[in-house]
Parts: structure tokens; C-alpha cells; sequence
């Protein structure tokens, strides 16, 4: 469903079993971390957490994978992994500002918020392509009707 | 809650906000003629008008009530439950909606739990779906119920004339019209609704967020002042007063749990071409940070103003938006704000009495194989009893907004999540596997949620229980792993699906 244009995969590559593979031990990672705190370490557990939106998106678009939305999660990961490590290293540093402001809220606000933003809408859109088969052919179902459906139930 | 009836701003915007909802209820309603025009107002949506209802569905009045108050409470950790907002909009739009609207296309789908059957072909899935979200949305209307009979206790002062019954009234008049558009409009008033009540919200939030950079002296100027009370030493802290676990699961659960609240995906059912899409996470991530700009700002304001001496340290954290906008701000813009906050509450809730509605009139009959046969008036009048239901458990449940938003939120999350996110995309997530996710997430996140209100628990387990971070972010993480143990377990049988929703799922 991911729309992009330039698949880099070939046939014989399989990255929706790896990527499933990776979020299977992502998550079961994150419940161990999550229960047993400090089992597997502050860094690992943020780096796990962070990586799932990013193993999401591309387990969603593995059909079809570019190089544009790889570097783009890439980007993406390195963003929002790179910000907790930070915010594990400033823990315990005291209050650091910079121009005046906490250190801690320009992470927050810039590092998890803003920049991740803009990389995700302006990734999107740039590998957007209407490309459904389904969505360019006119909605072709019965109008609904207070009736049971047609459907599978 | 302090009484504000003495402002008059405040109850002719208010006002004028009910009057509004009204009007577009009563416009809406001549365009409601059958089923799917009242659950997903005719699949005719425009993008604008999807972006604003998602970002209203998902912003409550935890955002102008709680979030602040909150912030309050435990320093900047609060704000890992928002900033997630820089993925989520992609997030929500890479996973799942294409393919939501294009399985709408190819079956009859109206409901998050008609595409769970469309996925999975499992009345088993489907039902425990069902429940999931029903759930979710008694949890989650109770929250906005109550914030919405606060508020108006509020702004009429209802106190005075009502004395102990003052909040069963004020909720009833909010009640009252949000029953009278959701019930006649359905989900057609709804967005149109969520549109102005958008609008609203956005600009409150940018003219509050001015306000407070003028009376805290700007971001630095607040921060300072924070920065130089010993008594808020922690606020800027890494985690806040949290720990570094109850600080991640909010990022997680906030962030992958998007996933499986049906308040918002429900809303890429009714878009109208799958085109208007490729601006999608623009609209609504943009609309959402401007909306929680009430959040950082008065978030900062109040324990700066608190630090400073201008402003009493605050008995009870919730109140500090109404504190902030009573003291520091002039009446015109309260009048907005309090508008917002309305429009905040209300929108979430009719997103909330709608897809209630929809699971008792239409999804759970059709698992039980008992389909109703007029939806169009079994849903009116579902929406009716949905409300009531809520209604009485928010009296009778008497904790924090934003804990009662939270715990909704989070078991939507963690029964949902996983088994949308995965299964849309993996064609071998088998039903087994869903339903033991949506089960696994379900269970897990109410047990440990009401454990250890209702029972004194073993030493052993207690200390597990209060160990750990967020109830929610361990019954998420669980439900994820279920989902896919249970489907590296099974056998590949994705040569079942029907050839349709196989192309989708794969594409």
C-alpha cells in the first residue's frame, strides 16, 4: 500500500518476514524491559521503542520499498533514538540550557516533536502515488440501505 | 472549581458555541437518510474536513483541561505523551488508511470492527474487537462527560443555584446538546461539527499560547522562572517527577497506540478519494501542534506564575487552565478558550457516541448473527442509551481527567493496535493471532489497571504491579508480542482471504 515508486528488492529478498522477525523481538524486548525495569538497559529499551513506528512504516510498505523511504526512516529513527539517548545522558546532569532555555525542552519540542514532522509529512508526500487499484475506479458498491448487508457476517 | 457566571465573555462564547453545533445538527440532519450516511457521513469527506475531525476525535478535553494540569504535576514528562505527534500523522497514514478505504471499497465497511471481519473472517476476532472498542468509548465518553459538566458547572455557575445536584445539571445541558446533533446528524454532523469545532480549537490555542508568552515574558522568561524555585527543581528534569519507564511507556502507548483508537481511523473510512491523502499527515500533524500549543504554553505558565508568587500553587492540578484564563487573561479571549475546551470535549465525545453506537446497533448483532434491520433509528436511539450509560459512570467514577483519559486511550491501544497495524500489512497474521492479541491487550491492561484499585494485592505481585511503567504500555507490548508469536506459530494461511482483501493487504 506504501506508495513508492522504485522498488529496490528483488524477488528472491523477503523484508515483510524480516521485518515482521524484527518486531516480533522488538516487542517482546519491550515487555521484558517494561516489567522488569532495567533488565535490558535504558538505551536498548528507547532504542526498541523508538525503532517500532519506524518497523510499522516499513513492514506497511515492504512491497514496495524505495530508497527514499528507506533513508527517510533511517532519518527518522536516528531523530527520535537519538533524542532519548540524549535525554539518558542529560538525567542526573542538572539543569543544561542553551540560550536560555532547558536543554531538555529543545530535545523534547525539536528532537521528538517538530523535526520528526517535517520529515514524516514531506516523506510521505514525496513517495505518495495514487496507486491503489481499487481507489481510481469509481465507488462501485450498493449504497447502503437500513438492511442487513451483503457482506460476510 | 471556581465559578465564572460573573463573566459574561465567557457564557455568550460559550453560548454561541452550543448555538453553533446546534445549527450544523439541525443542517446535518436532512442529510442523514440511511446507515452509512450516519456512520461514515456518505464516504464524501474532503481532506480538510477528515484533518480536522481526526485531529478534534483525538484531542479531548485532556488536551485543555488535563494536559496543563498535568504538565503541573509532573514537569515536562508530560510532554511525551504529546510529541509523538511529529510521526503519528504519517504513522496513521502509512499503515492504515489506504488500506482501510480501499478494503472499504472492495466490502461493505462502515466500522473498525466491519474491517476487522473483512481482514480476518472471524466472527471471534470481530467480536472481541467489538467489545474492545465499546470498552474504550464507555472509558473515554466518561472522561469527556465529566470535563464537559465541570466546565459548564464552570461557566454558569451552577453551583449557586444547584448546590450538590450542580454537576449532574451542568452535565445534562452539555449532554443535552451533544445528544440533539449526534442523534439526528450522526456522523455527518459529526464532522461538520469537528470542523468548526477545529477551527475553534486552533485559534484558542494560538491566541492562549500568545497570552501566555506575554504575561510568563516569553519562553525563556517562564523557564527561569521555573529554573530558579527550589520547589520545582525536577520540572525540567529528563523525565520530569516520572520515572524513566512511566516516561517511555507514554511515548510508546502515545505513539504506537494511535494505532488502534477508532475515534480516529474510523474517519479515513469516510474520505472520498484515496488521492486527498498524500497531504493528510501535513493537515492534521500541523493542526495538531498548533492545538497543543495550549498545552506547552500554559504548561509553563502556571508553575512559572506558581514560582514567582503571582499565582497560589494550585490544590488541584486540573484547574490550572480555568486559573490561567481567570487571572491572566482578558475576558473576549477567555470567552474563546472556554469555546475551545467546549468544542474540544464535545467533539471527541460524538466521534465516541457514534462508533458506540455503531458496535451495538450493527457489529455485535451481525457477530450474534441477529443483524439489524433498521440501523438508521436502532443507532439513534443506541446513541441515546451509549450517553446515558456514560453519563452515569462519570458521576460514579470520581478519579483525575487525565487518568480516566489515559486509561481509555490505553486499553484501545493495546487491544487494537497491534492486530490493525500488523494484520493490514501481513497477510499471514492469522484470526487466532488477532484474537489473542486483542485479548492479551485487553486483559492485560484492565487487570493491571483495576487490580490494584479493587484488591489488596500479595507483597510479590504488588511490587510488580507498581514497578513497572504504565499499565497500558505493558498490555501493548504484550498484545504485540501475542499478535506475533502466535502468528510465527501457526500456519500461512493467507491463500484463504479472498483474492480482494489479500491484493490489499499485500500491496
Amino acid at each position: 500500500m506504501c506508495p513508492n515508486a522504485r522498488p529496490v528488492e528483488s524477488g528472491g529478498l523477503k523484508p515483510r518476514g524480516v521485518l515482521a522477525a524484527l518486531l516480533t523481538g522488538a516487542s517482546v524486548l519491550i515487555l521484558v524491559g517494561f516489567l522488569w525495569s532495567g533488565s535490558i538497559g535504558r538505551l536498548v529499551q528507547a532504542l526498541l521503542v523508538t525503532a517500532m513506528p519506524v518497523l510499522l512504516i516499513l513492514l506497511a510498505c515492504s512491497s514496495s520499498l524505495s530508497r527514499l523511504l528507506l533513508v527517510a526512516m533511517a532519518a527518522l529513527w536516528s531523530l527520535l533514538g537519538g533524542s532519548w539517548a540524549a535525554l539518558i545522558w542529560l538525567d542526573g546532569e542538572g539543569a543544561l540550557t542553551l540560550g536560555g532555555i532547558p536543554l531538555v525542552l529543545w530535545i523534547l519540542i525539536f528532537g521528538l516533536g517538530l523535526l520528526p514532522l517535517g520529515l514524516v509529512t514531506w516523506a510521505y508526500a514525496a513517495t505518495f502515488v495514487p496507486n491503489g487499484t481499487a481507489s481510481e475506479r469509481p465507488d462501485q458498491k450498493a449504497e447502503s440501505v437500513d438492511l442487513p448487508a451483503s457482506g460476510s457476517r | 472549581m471556581v465559578p465564572i457566571v460573573e463573566q459574561p465573555w465567557l457564557t455568550v462564547a460559550s453560548a454561541l458555541s452550543l448555538v453553533a453545533v446546534l445549527a450544523i445538527g439541525l443542517w446535518s440532519g436532512g442529510r442523514t437518510r440511511t446507515a452509512k450516511d450516519f456512520f461514515v457521513a456518505g464516504r464524501s469527506v474532503g481532506l480538510w474536513v477528515i484533518a480536522m475531525a481526526t485531529m478534534t476525535a483525538a484531542f479531548s478535553g485532556f488536551v485543555f483541561l488535563g494536559g496543563p494540569g498535568l504538565t503541573y504535576r509532573i514537569g515536562v514528562a508530560s510532554l511525551f505523551i504529546v510529541v509523538p505527534v511529529g510521526f503519528t500523522s504519517g504513522l496513521l497514514c502509512w499503515v492504515l488508511a489506504k488500506r482501510l478505504r480501499l478494503l472499504a471499497e472492495v466490502e461493505e465497511v462502515f466500522t473498525i470492527p466491519d474491517a476487522l471481519n473483512s481482514r480476518f473472517k472471524s466472527q471471534l476476532t470481530t467480536a472481541l474487537g467489538s467489545v474492545a472498542i465499546l470498552a474504550g468509548t464507555v472509558g473515554y465518553l466518561g472522561a469527556q462527560l465529566l470535563a464537559l459538566g465541570i466546565l459548564i458547572e464552570a461557566i454558569l455557575g451552577t453551583r449557586h443555584f444547584c448546590g450538590e445536584w450542580s454537576l449532574l445539571v451542568a452535565m445534562s445541558i452539555g449532554l443535552g446538546v451533544l445528544l440533539f446533533y449526534s442523534v439526528i446528524g450522526g456522523m455527518v454532523a459529526g464532522v461538520y461539527t469537528d470542523l468548526v469545532q477545529g477551527a475553534v480549537m486552533l485559534v484558542g490555542s494560538l491566541l492562549v499560547f500568545g497570552q501566555t508568552l506575554k504575561v510568563g515574558g516569553g519562553i525563556r522568561g517562564m523557564t527561569s522562572s521555573i529554573l530558579a524555585s527550589d520547589g520545582m527543581a525536577s520540572f525540567f528534569a529528563p523525565f520530569g517527577r516520572v520515572s524513566f519507564s512511566v516516561a517511555l511507556g507514554f511515548f510508546f502507548v502515545f505513539g504506537v497506540g494511535v494505532l488502534g483508537q477508532p475515534q480516529m481511523i474510523h474517519k479515513f473510512l469516510m474520505l472520498k478519494r484515496v488521492e486527498q491523502l498524500r497531504w493528510l499527515p501535513l493537515v492534521l500533524g500541523g493542526s495538531q501542534v498548533i492545538c497543543l500549543l495550549i498545552w506547552v504554553g500554559i504548561g509553563l505558565a502556571v508553575p512559572a506564575l506558581v514560582a514567582e508568587g503571582r499565582l497560589a500553587p494550585l490544590d488541584n492540578p486540573d484547574g490550572a487552565t480555568l486559573q490561567f484564563l481567570l487571572e491572566f487573561v482578558p475576558d473576549a479571549l477567555a470567552g474563546v478558550v472556554i469555546a475551545a475546551a467546549l468544542a474540544a470535549i464535545m467533539s471527541t465525545a460524538d466521534s465516541f457516541l457514534n462508533i458506540g453506537a455503531a458496535v451495538l446497533v450493527r457489529d455485535l448483532p451481525r457477530v450474534f448473527g441477529r443483524p439489524v434491520h433498521r440501523q438508521l433509528a436502532a443507532a439513534r436511539m443506541a446513541t441515546v442509551i451509549l450517553a446515558l450509560v456514560a453519563a452515569w459512570l462519570a458521576l460514579a467514577y470520581g478519579d483525575l481527567i487525565a487518568l480516566l483519559g489515559t486509561f481509555a486511550f490505553g486499553t484501545l491501544a493495546a487491544a487494537l493496535a497491534p492486530t490493525l497495524a500488523v494484520g493490514m500489512s501481513w497477510s499471514r497474521v492469522s484470526p487466532a493471532a488477532a484474537s489473542a492479541s486483542i485479548a492479551t491487550g485487553l486483559i492485560v491492561n484492565l487487570g493491571l489497571e483495576i487490580l490494584p484499585r479493587v484488591a489488596a494485592l500479595p507483597e510479590a505481585m504488588a511490587r510488580v504491579v507498581g514497578g513497572f511503567a504504565i499499565p497500558s504500555a505493558v498490555a501493548l507490548a504484550a498484545s504485540f508480542a501475542a499478535l506475533s508469536l502466535v502468528t510465527w506459530l501457526g500456519r500461512d494461511r493467507a491463500d484463504e482471504l479472498p483474492e480482494a482483501v489479500r491484493q490489499i493487504v499485500e500491496s
